[in-house]
């Protein structure tokens, strides 16, 4: 199978920071792609690039062979390609079911936006039966899943997850990554930015690790995994006789 | 008879309540404060009067007026709004002043500074019920302020359109992310808030039987005063808010006199205030939870 997304010498530029250096990599249908690094290596402004949230200053987009470089974000929704964006992003002031519908707001066809939003019910109970409460009253895990849920109402072909399990309890991030791993089963093909490397290694068929703005690494997830050297360089992983690595704590404390 | 005055109180609450409504849409959706609201309000009254004096129907005199509305608005979002917005907060605030400036200047120079005589379109009929008195024009103001209200409330709440607009309300970035094209929805808004504004304008002239270049300023006052009572960014609070300043204003000529009506109004404004800092119906500003 092709490429579903394909990055070209993408440049990304903020000003004379530079994020992105000729960045080119593929998102192969039906997988699953880590995209790993550190803090700064320019993954939500490679995420932001392909969503068109930011204009590359050189490079080409691709999305199913055609050029994207150009269009706005909701023509790319409307291809399918979907964002769940990096802290949520719930409207709170919305109720659950309002944030599912808004995610589906260039859909025109109601009937299989009330079927696809039923079935999320279904699969999440605890949005279901709050579905006319404010999004406020939701937890950080279960306001996770209704950013995913909010994304796949879009019906995407490619699903890009911004740091998912970023302040989630380690119950919720089984969850998650669970719901991922379902979601790529249905024939959804993703594109997860995780600092939580090892569990995004576990589940990913490729893995592309950012550094400053280029691709260090690209390969198989489990030679990745198992490079003791470069996971302590480039993952946050403790090389065998480094001292143990904390994760930096995330500025909000919320746990699902 | 206080149940007279009260029915008074509401009948002019109605105008307020559409002026009200008007700043909360942009300030609830845009945090923009439009001060051309009271020229777009006296451009409801003055066009609709001009193009009645010009021998059009009342229907297409309306219409007429809010289409003038509606044009200049969208001209205040892309001239002052929009390209000043990226800069200061400020700017866009004083440009739209220049705005009101500007109209009530070309009315000026349109009609002239003197009051000028609406003809009465509403049959003079008196409704009586029970010992009250209401009169038609007073009615029909009533009836259509709140069944625009209602109208746009279920527009914001049962549809699309209305659920991107409140996407754009809470958080632009996240519209933007989530694919709502904010730059035709803003300009949306803005004529939607035109709208109101021109047929509070409308109402006015249909109450009073009479338009002047100026009559957007105290009417423009007392709606920003309606808004924040009723607490900003929320449309029932609107209402709520200029229908209280309609009876307070109502009922302060009837037992305190005219001349302090200003001092009862925002009296009652400046006691909500310290009261309750967030108005009548606000709610303090959602807190995001990540």
């Amino acid at each position: 199978m092709g490429a579903l997304l394909a990055l070209e010498g993408l440049c990304v530029a903020y000003g004379h920071v530079q994020a992105l250096h000729e960045v080119s990599l593929a998102v192969e249908e039906g997988t699953i792609l880590a995209l790993l690094g550190a803090n700064g290596a320019g993954k939500t402004s490679l995420l932001g690039a392909a969503a068109g949230l930011v204009r590359p200053r050189r490079g080409r987009i691709l999305f199913q062979g055609r050029d994207i470089t150009g269009q706005t974000v909701p023509r790319r929704l409307a291809a399918g390609l979907a964002l769940v964006p990096e802290g949520r992003r719930i409207l709170v002031s919305l109720t659950i079911e309002e944030n599912l519908l808004v995610g589906a707001h260039l859909r025109r066809d109601p009937e299989g936006v009330r079927r696809d939003v039923a079935a999320l019910y279904e699969r999440f109970p605890n949005l279901g039966r709050r579905r006319h409460m404010a999004a406020a009253c939701l937890s950080g895990g279960e306001q996770q899943m209704l950013a995913v849920g909010r994304a796949m109402v879009a019906r995407p072909r490619l699903l890009m997850l911004d740091e998912p399990s970023l302040g989630l309890s380690p119950l919720f991030i089984a969850h998650l990554f669970d719901l991922v791993r379902e979601l790529n089963r249905d024939g959804i093909t993703i594109l997860l930015v995780e600092q939580n490397t090892g569990m995004a290694l576990a589940i990913a068929h490729h893995a592309v690790v950012l550094e400053l703005g280029r691709v260090a690494m690209a390969g198989d997830p489990s030679r990745l995994a198992a490079d003791p050297l470069l996971a302590a360089a480039y993952l946050g992983h403790a090389a065998p006789d480094a001292p143990p690595h904390q994760e930096p704590a995330t500025a909000e404390g919320v746990t699902g | 008879m206080i149940a007279q005055q009260l029915v008074n109180g509401l009948m002019l609450g109605a105008v307020y309540v559409l002026v009200a409504v008007s700043f909360t849409l942009t300030i609830g959706i845009l945090n923009f404060l439009n001060f051309s609201i009271p020229g777009l309000f006296m451009a409801g009254g003055m066009v609709s009067f001009v193009l009645l004096r010009a021998g059009l129907h009342w229907s297409l005199a309306i219409l007429g007026a809010v289409a003038a509305a509606v044009v200049v608005a969208l001209a205040v979002e892309r001239l002052s709004y929009r390209l000043s917005r990226a800069r200061e907060a400020e700017v866009p605030l004083v440009s739209s002043l220049g705005f009101l400036v500007l109209l009530e200047n070309l009315a000026l120079v349109t009609v002239g500074s003197d009051q000028q005589a609406f003809p009465p379109l509403v049959p003079d009929f008196n409704l009586r019920l029970g010992g009250l008195v209401i009169g038609g024009a007073q009615l029909v103001s009533l009836v259509a302020a709140l069944a625009l209200v209602a109208g746009m409330s279920l527009v914001l709440t049962r549809t699309s359109l209305g659920r991107q607009i409140r996407s754009i309300a809470e958080n632009r970035e996240t519209a933007v992310i989530l694919g709502i094209d904010v730059g035709r929805l803003v300009p949306c808004v803005f004529a939607l808030s035109a709208a109101f504004t021109a047929l509070g304008g409308v109402l006015f002239a249909l109450n009073y039987l009479q338009v002047s270049p100026f009559m957007g300023e105290g009417v423009g006052f007392k709606g920003v005063a309606a808004m924040i009572l009723g607490g900003m960014g929320s449309v029932w609070g609107a209402v709520a808010g200029g229908l209280l300043i309609g009876l307070t204003e109502v009922l302060s000529i009837g037992y305190l006199g005219a001349d302090v009506v200003n001092v009862t109004v925002y009296g009652l404004l400046l006691a909500v205030l310290i009261l309750r800092p967030q108005g009548l119906f606000g709610r303090p500003p959602a807190r995001e939870k990540l």
